[in-house]
């Protein structure tokens, strides 16, 4: 029993000791982020009150309102980029669609963004599109 | 044992022999007809004055048309038939655009409104429309499909047009089809940018439409916006779509009075720039290529998101420092400045070389253009590159007759002192005429081949430097074959056989399909032209180096862009010939797929067959997407060019990457058909139910979850009258298509006598369960109460229980009147108090009764 019971226990130690990688919108701190994600590759200030975002590879970003983590913004991966799984993953939520402020000047179509508020999540794709360009979580309110 | 051996033998010759394939067997030689001989001899009569622009008349058109309509001589005639049209008497491509595009010609309002009867090809339908017999805009619209796979449209729609409620409708008027269609100087720049146009811009499997806004309107977003008081920062003339369409108007289609200068040709090319966008954002499984992280890195491009106060989702793209931008508009964000990029990179090289940062030209040119760039001087040298076999060659051949003849000849071109070996007088003349000849036909075929030639050569210093760059090309080359006359006598006659074969594509097609991996493709080609040369080479026991010399004058005769553009337009076309067994492949998946028990419980996985608009049911969608290659793959097994299968593996690849598309677009027609379908039968259903799913929602009002908001009773009405829809929708999401039908059912519910009648007995019940409420509320607060008596008062011992009794009980009475005046307050807040009018007073009044029994069940289970 003993050198089992050991190997279990250290089994129990390792799974209970790994860190959760999970950033929770409205809740999670900047340190926390930085203790997950590790320091970003820069941090820029936004046009909100104590507003700024943190930069990290693969594309993802970080939006802090203070001290807490509020919003996230990621590159889809997979079938994360199909539109049709956002449509399926949705079809169970009151969604909103609506299309983003233009890039003036531009003469791409609008870039659209389906949310689903009561999970915080939302994806952004362009108009005719198959495929979405990001998913981005926020605090639910 | 003998017999045994023997039999091993005979086994492993029989391999050998399977194993070194002859490359007769290869399917493109099978269906090629036999290479023409490029003739090394121009037209005798040399215009040196005409340009490309001179030259555009339909017999050229025609021509082009018949060089690619070749490529399908030898294979197999498309069945059915287009209105009168049998589609088997047409040529394949024909019959193809015919079968793809046929519903999208002319008046989409009136099959019946252009007589197509006299046609008997597609050009003349075209004309028809245009209303001019015989003219070239039929043939510059048909040519137009065969090089670029798409429809340039004339027809009376424009893409995804909200001011169009019909077609002809447009900003709020109608317009005839002639208003949609092209000018002549557009039909020519159209024809002219399909001259320059080169993969990957021509190979653009999802780019299937353009289509022109009416002549003298602006697009209608734009007038919406000016109506609203917007717009300002330039008014738009083209866009492009992901789903493959582009959508232009009257100042994207400027054409100068020079017919070869506009913004038409930077305008299109940009708008098709962003199809390639697009399209190869896809193939790398992301959604563009402008935004993946080489692109955004030399471009110098970030994204800054975030979300505002209020919860909108702000996207800017932003500029690292240091960015060098080929026009202000490039700065926009990177699709256009990806699009604005590569087209002013081919239009405008010397521009965009000063512009751009060196390591963006060097993606652009790498990436997009083999390695090549368009300033002027790049562009002399691209032609002399071009015309490089073709000089050499002519001057092996004016050496060896310049050697022989007897004519004299007058020409200042050369003089002795240009050639490094001796060369008598006569032999000079004869070579300067020849040479000069030469130079005339070279600069005449480019200033009426090359879109720029005439810019270049015509213009004054630039085409001095010409004149000298090629006198010095054909210098070179005659001081090498005269050296080598000079050394060896009988090399000409040892070389002669092989200069007839440099015109002759197949070593360069058997080096180009012996070439696997795609990454190094274009070194192994040239590597394998190089073996193939030289063992062609070997019997005449040349030196390396010269060798290497007729090697490399092989390969520019066939450089690999060229061979592999020849290549694929075969095996294009085999896979056109082949569309119908495409078909039946597609429609066994499709039937196969509906075959499977039907849910959308499992998430849509895979992205073969993806859709942009509307939906799939997810065991359908996944069916489809894990049956797609093994179907495609199928297909390359099964078909056949007269009886015989492909089977070379290289053939085979370039053959699965000419189906893909086609499956794709077939099984997307299949949906698209489906989806009316359903879609009428939906409206059917509308029709039929409504009233009973009315009925169903006023019988029972449990489904509301809270009276108070109308807006949340409404909400639930459409989430219950949703649920009672038992229509079970494959191809597009419910809500959506049911959307509108639910908020049918559900108007004015909250006014519906039914639901009155319900909430006027729902409040003698609500006003019973709000009581029982305000009486658990009160008699929690007094617990409370009682436990903070309790503290003052205790029962811990017998004693103090007595002792305190009166206290205790006094206690709790004295509070009572304060506690049971915050449960009332607290009562009369409620929402639901509120919005039911109820009788407080009443309550308050019963309350008081019911007061002493309270106040002796908190003495009986507390004191």
């Amino acid at each position: 029993m003993g050198p089992q019971f050991i190997l279990l226990s250290l089994f129990l130690i390792v799974s209970c000791g790994q860190k959760s990688s999970s950033v929770k919108m409205g809740v999670t701190t900047r340190a926390e982020l930085v203790a997950i994600k590790g320091e970003p590759l820069k941090e820029e200030k936004i046009p909100i009150k104590e507003g700024q975002v943190m930069f990290y590879e693969n594309d993802e970003k970080y939006q802090l309102k203070g001290d807490v983590v509020v919003s996230s913004f990621k590159a889809p991966l997979g079938d994360e980029q199909l539109l049709i799984f956002w449509k399926h993953k949705f079809k169970d939520c009151l969604t909103i669609s609506k299309s983003l402020d233009k890039i003036p000047g531009s003469h791409t179509p609008h870039e659209m963004e389906l949310a689903c508020p009561e999970s915080g999540q939302s994806v952004i794709y362009t108009q005719g599109s198959d495929l979405i360009s990001r998913l981005v979580e926020y605090e639910v309110r | 044992m003998k017999s045994a051996s023997l039999l091993i033998f005979f086994i492993l010759v029989l391999n050998l022999v399977s194993c070194s394939k002859p490359t007769g067997d290869l399917l493109v030689h099978k269906i090629s007809k036999h290479p023409k001989q490029e003739s090394a001899r121009y037209v005798a009569t040399i215009d040196a004055q005409k340009c490309l622009k001179d030259v555009f008349a339909i017999e050229l058109v025609k021509k082009e048309i018949k060089e690619i309509e070749d490529r399908y001589s030898n294979l197999s005639k498309v069945s059915g038939k287009w209105k009168h049209l049998d589609l088997s008497s047409l040529p394949i491509p024909q019959a193809n655009f015919l079968k793809k595009y046929g519903s999208r010609l002319g008046d989409l309002n009136n099959s019946q409104a252009f007589d197509f009867s006299s046609c008997q090809d597609v050009p003349c339908v075209f004309n028809k429309i245009y209303q001019k017999e015989g003219d070239v805009a039929g043939y510059v619209h048909y040519l137009w499909y065969l090089k670029m796979g798409n429809l340039l449209a004339a027809t009376n729609t424009v893409y995804n047009a909200k001011s169009q409620s019909k077609p002809g409708i447009y900003n709020g008027k109608e317009f005839a089809v002639s208003a949609y269609l092209y000018r002549e100087n557009e039909l020519y720049a159209f024809w002219r940018l399909l001259q320059l146009l080169k993969e990957p811009h021509t190979k653009l499997s999802d780019f299937t439409e353009i289509h022109r806004v009416p002549q003298g309107e602006s697009f209608d977003f734009e007038v919406e916006e000016r109506k609203n008081g917007g717009g300002g920062l330039g008014e738009t003339c083209g866009l492009a779509w992901s789903s493959g369409y582009v959508i232009l108007q009257d100042l994207c289609l400027q054409v100068s009075s020079d017919k070869d200068f506009g913004y038409f040709y930077q305008a299109v090319m940009h708008e098709i720039t962003h199809q390639v966008d697009y399209h190869q954002g896809r193939e790398n499984k992301g959604t563009y290529r402008s935004t993946e992280k080489d692109y955004l890195d030399v471009a110098k491009f970030y994204l800054k998101e975030y979300k505002d106060e209020s919860g909108q989702t702000v996207r800017q793209w932003e500029h690292h420092p240091g960015i060098k931008l080929v026009s202000g508009y490039a700065g926009t964000s990177p699709a256009e400045n990806f699009a604005e990029t590569i087209s002013l990179f081919r239009l405008e090289g010397t521009k965009t070389k000063k512009s751009i940062a060196e390591d963006h030209w060097k993606f652009v040119s790498g990436k997009y253009f083999f390695d090549k760039s368009f300033e002027n001087k790049e562009l002399m040298k691209n032609w002399l590159a071009k015309k490089a076999s073709d000089a050499s060659t002519r001057s092996f051949q004016m050496v060896e007759e310049c050697s022989k003849t007897t004519q004299t000849f007058t020409s200042n071109y050369f003089n002795k002192s240009d050639f490094i070996v001796p060369v008598l007088p006569a032999m000079v003349q004869c070579l300067s005429a020849r040479a000069s000849d030469l130079s005339l036909e070279i600069s005449s075929d480019i200033k009426t081949k090359e879109i720029e030639g005439c810019s270049i050569l015509n213009a004054y210093k630039a085409k001095d430097e010409w004149d000298l760059l090629f006198k010095n090309e054909v210098r070179t080359y005659l001081n090498k074959y005269l050296k080598q006359l000079h050394t060896d006598s009988g090399y000409f006659a040892k070389v002669q056989s092989f200069m007839e074969l440099i015109p002759k594509k197949d070593m360069a097609v058997d080096a180009f399909l012996s070439c696997g991996s795609p990454e190094d493709e274009k070194a192994c080609y040239e590597e394998e032209v190089k073996k193939k040369v030289n063992i062609s080479l070997a019997p005449l026991e040349l030196p390396e180096a010269h060798s290497e010399d007729l090697a490399r004058l092989y390969l520019e005769a066939h450089p690999f862009e060229s061979i592999r553009s020849h290549l694929t337009s075969y095996y294009k076309a085999f896979v056109q010939s082949q569309k119908s067994e495409v078909e039946i492949a597609a429609k066994s998946l499709w039937k196969t797929c509906h075959e499977i028990p039907i849910s959308d419980e499992a998430a849509p996985s895979g992205r073969m067959f993806t859709l942009s608009e509307g939906y799939l049911i997810s065991s359908v969608y996944n069916c489809l997407n894990e049956g797609f290659m093994r179907e495609a793959d199928s297909l390359v097994q099964h078909i056949s060019f007269k009886g015989e299968k492909v089977e070379h593996p290289k053939e085979e690849s370039l053959i699965k990457s000419e189906i893909l598309p086609e499956f794709l677009s077939s099984l997307r027609s299949l949906y698209l058909e489906a989806r009316t379908k359903e879609a009428q039968g939906i409206e059917e259903f509308k029709l039929k139910e409504k009233e009973q799913i009315r009925k169903i929602i006023t019988s029972d009002f449990s489904w509301v979850s809270d009276v108070v908001s109308e807006v949340n009773v409404l909400r639930d009405c459409q989430k219950k009258a949703l649920r009672e829809v038992n229509y079970q929708v494959l191809y597009d999401q419910k809500s959506v298509v049911f959307g509108t039908f639910v908020n049918d059912v559900c108007q004015n519910i909250t006014q519906a006598p039914s639901y009155l009648d319900w909430i006027e007995k729902s409040k003698t019940e609500l006003t019973s369960k709000s009581y029982t409420n305000l009486e658990t509320r009160v008699f929690d607060l007094g617990v409370q109460e009682a436990k903070k008596c309790l503290q003052s008062y205790p029962i811990d011992t017998s004693l103090n229980r007595t002792k305190f009794k009166k206290d205790r009980e006094d206690c709790l009475v004295n509070s009572w009147p304060g506690l049971e005046s915050r449960a009332i307050k607290e009562f009369e807040a409620d929402p639901v108090v509120v919005k039911f009018q109820i009788n407080v007073p009443a309550l308050k009044a019963k309350l008081e009764l019911s007061r002493r029994r309270l106040q002796l069940k908190i003495f009986k289970e507390h004191f």
